[in-house]
């Protein structure tokens, strides 16, 4: 009878910790999302649908926030998946040298925080001082407004956000590249075609449930962007590089409005949701 | 023909090593120009290369509080690292070798929380932390994200191949209770688990910057990470001493990285997780 109390025990922790700071909020989060409380006073009422209706009341601050994480999503999803599996075929070809090297150097963008990411790439592409326009410079040209036009500061957002996770789809492809049978790559050999449509042919569709999984990974990724881009850009500049999650963030500590912004919340829950079962079927497929 | 096929792997080589180069540019850029004098970070002309000197990072300890920041950061790090690998190795080891009932359903209800990312609860989460006074502490900052799903599943996976039953059972013959046999025989048979969870939950914790965020509103809690953030969003920016924290904060985690390399690709290559 003691026995059956002991797994329990040894789980109450992370249950405890589940309980409290994932579950209660997530619940809570629903319950908030129909008030209008507010953090000036913690109170607020119970307003039906109310905040949904704005939300999505076209012309909305949210609706334009959510369109631009949809294309920027849109954006570096297919950026990701090609270049880290370029990245992978680099790292796993016979005729490259050093390719731990390279697997470590292309894997460290991925180790840095996002502070340093942000702050990095604010230097290197500063307006007086970053490194890309030192060399336009000195080659006689203009400099480029990167962060204070909002066309390329949108640009400049997507393509971080890539190099910043482009190392970890990598060794998730490396791992689906090397477990290719050798007899797979010799019968591709051995076929008259050129290495680019063998490539294409026989081995990226021997690689289909990696690369699903890569795609929804990487959609996730990107419509949870926040950190970086907070640091990077700050959201701007006016709101071009605002995603959904800056905006969640803005509407509750800024302006205040928790109603509002667990609103909001709900509305990336569900699309998070969405795709979080999809990675789990993925998952339970491939094993 | 050999001899054109050698060639052709030389500029092979050399172009993939270029584009490498670029690729980390960005952050070489960081590293360099944190060795320049805070006059030559903006000279005009610009020039490429001036002299270099250490005056940022000294700046950094004398006009910044990084030192009280570093203590944050490694204290803050460390004591999660500790409770996280602890607790990731209960819990999994109770899913792994007990059979109790509900053991399937707890499985998928600690995986489903990864379903739940902090961008979508930040606000409900901040409330519960009021509630319960944890805003503004350091145990704020340590317990909440100490339980994770990866931590707990791959302990799981470990334990389930790595911990053979018998020495369990025989262990319980011999009269040993199960608190005794967690801390005697599981947790020194699980050093590679160990360290493997230590690695990711460190570098987690030390990189982390949305969750101090919403925990914390005084300098005084600061971790690196978040006063980085701070310092970047002013206006005006001290790009000097700004710069020399930023390369410092790199070092520790990318020590840990080089020490322990292949911890981190098998925590991605087994979880596809975080």
């Amino acid at each position: 009878m003691k026995k059956q109390l002991v797994p329990w025990l040894f789980l109450l922790p992370n249950l405890l910790i589940f309980a409290i700071f994932i579950v209660t909020p997530a619940l809570s989060s629903f319950y908030y999302s129909f008030t209008d409380y507010d953090m000036l006073t913690f109170s607020g009422k119970f307003v039906g649908l109310s905040n949904f209706i704005s939300l999505f009341r076209t012309p909305s601050d949210f609706s334009h926030v959510l369109t631009r994480t949809f294309f920027y999503t849109l954006l570096v999803v297919p950026l990701v998946f090609f270049s880290s599996l370029g990245l992978s075929v680099i790292t796993t070809s016979d005729f490259i040298y050093g390719r731990s090297f390279l697997r470590a150097l292309f894997y460290w963008p991925w180790l840095l925080s996002p502070s340093i990411i942000g702050i990095s790439w604010k230097w290197f592409l500063d307006y007086d001082a970053g490194l890309i326009n030192i060399i336009l410079i000195k080659m006689g040209l203009n400099p480029i407004s990167w962060l204070i036009d909002k066309r390329l500061a949108f640009l400049s957002v997507t393509l971080v956000t890539v190099w910043n996770v482009a190392g970890y789809f990598m060794v998730m492809f490396n791992a689906a590249l090397t477990a290719i049978p050798v007899e797979v790559y010799e019968a591709a050999s051995l076929d008259g075609a050129n290495k680019w449509t063998r490539f294409w042919k026989i081995i990226f569709p021997l690689l289909k449930p990696t690369s699903v999984l890569v795609i929804i990974l990487s959609t996730i990724m990107a419509m949870r962007s926040f950190e970086v881009i907070y640091v990077f850009t700050s959201g701007g500049p006016g709101t071009s590089t605002t995603m959904v999650a800056q905006k969640i963030y803005h509407t509750a500590f800024m302006e205040r409005k928790l109603g509002m912004a667990s609103a909001m919340s709900i509305v990336l829950f569900l699309i998070l949701i969405i795709l979080s079962l999809l990675q789990f079927k993925v998952l339970e497929e491939k094993q | 023909m050999k001899r054109r096929k050698r060639i052709f792997l030389v500029i092979l080589n050399l172009v993939v090593y270029v584009f490498a180069f670029l690729y980390v540019l960005p952050i070489l850029w960081t590293v360099f120009s944190s060795f320049k004098e805070e006059s030559d970070l903006f000279s005009w002309p610009p020039r490429l290369v001036t002299k270099l000197t250490m005056i940022n990072y000294r700046n950094v300890f004398s006009k910044t509080q990084l030192p009280l920041f570093m203590r944050n950061s490694f204290f803050i790090s460390i004591f999660a690292t500790i409770i996280t690998v602890l607790i990731s190795i209960m819990g999994g080891y109770a899913l792994a070798k007990y059979h109790f009932r509900f053991r399937g359903f707890i499985s998928s209800f600690t995986l489903s929380m990864l379903m739940i990312p902090l961008q979508v609860i930040m606000v409900p989460i901040y409330l519960v932390l009021s509630k319960i006074g944890m805003i503004n502490t350091l145990w704020g900052l340590i317990i909440p994200p100490s339980a994770t799903p990866t931590g707990i599943f791959l302990a799981q996976r470990y334990l389930l191949s790595a911990l053979p039953d018998e020495i369990l059972e025989s262990a319980r013959i011999d009269g040993a209770g199960e608190m005794k046999i967690f801390f005697k025989i599981v947790l020194p048979l699980s050093t590679p688990l160990i360290a493997a969870l230590s690695v990711l939950s460190f570098t987690w914790r030390w990189n982390d910057f949305l969750w101090p965020l919403i925990v914390v509103g005084t300098p005084r809690l600061y971790t690196v990470q978040l006063a980085l953030g701070m310092y970047a969003g002013e206006h005006i920016v001290q790009w000097g001493p700004l710069l020399a924290m930023t390369v410092i904060s790199m070092i520790p985690v990318l020590i840990v990285f080089l020490l322990l390399q292949k911890y981190f690709v098998k925590g991605i290559a087994t979880g596809a997780l975080k």
